[in-house]
């Protein structure tokens, strides 16, 4: 039976906890996404990034797309979604995508789709702090009625 | 006729007009999603005079708590709303 475990936290995100999650003895594979925050972005230095979130409507929507991603590619996978709320500094863990599967094409295609998806669909900000003391809120996906 | 309150809540970069306090609309009983921009940017306005994002709200979504408004919708009461702009999670 396929399982899913979304969330948003403004604590640490762990990688342990989400390889726990997908484990399984009918699965052979395990795939994971890690985004992490880097020290720079269209040619600027970065020290920082703070990530906002509307909190009511992420829970929602990351279920919705690990429940799509089920359905797609392998109906008894086990997919974990946790997104990080607050400030991160360079190298801090923004968000943890694990897929475990019986075989690794569908850990593989369920991990792309869910990060694709989340970047256009998901009510999630992020702010970039420079080096010059300049920040600055990133553009990115329009959301509709239709995608959201 | 009859007007409702409605709540905004501020998100990504609408936070730089964020003063702590909430952002109040007075709209009439059936009003559409361009007469809340609208009414949006004459408080953003009100609030900070230098506000020039009205780009910005064009292209954002209103939601409730689960829902991102369609283009059929209609002020039916008071209500609590909140402003998405184009997000970028990751």
């Amino acid at each position: 039976m396929a399982q899913i475990f979304t969330g948003l936290s403004e604590t640490p995100l762990s990688i342990d906890a989400a390889a726990d999650f997908v484990n399984g003895e009918k699965n052979g594979a395990l795939n994971m996404f890690i985004g992490k925050v880097r020290n720079h972005n269209l040619g600027r230095e970065v020290l920082g990034v703070s990530y906002d979130a509307f909190a009511p409507m992420v829970k929602a929507v990351f279920d919705d797309i690990c429940v799509e991603a089920i359905e797609k590619f392998d109906n008894e996978m086990r997919c974990y979604l946790t997104h990080f709320k607050g400030r991160l500094e360079i190298g801090g863990i923004s968000v943890v995508i694990a897929v475990g599967s019986a075989h690794r094409e569908p850990s593989f295609q369920a991990c792309r789709y869910i990060i694709e998806e989340l970047k256009k669909r998901a009510p999630i900000w992020k702010k970039e702090h420079y080096s010059d003391g300049d920040d600055e809120w990133l553009g990115g996906h329009i959301l509709s009625a239709d995608n959201g | 006729m009859a007007q409702f309150n409605v709540e905004i809540e501020l998100y990504g970069a609408f936070r730089n007009f964020d003063d702590g306090k909430a952002l109040m609309l007075e709209l009439p009983f059936g009003a559409d999603l361009a007469a809340i921009k609208a009414a949006f940017v004459e408080a953003l306005r009100f609030r900070d005079p230098d506000f020039d994002s009205e780009a910005l709200v064009e292209v954002s979504a209103f939601a409730d708590d689960c829902t991102i408004l369609g283009a059929n919708y209609s002020l039916a009461g008071d209500a609590k709303l909140a402003i998405l702009p184009p997000v970028n999670g990751g």
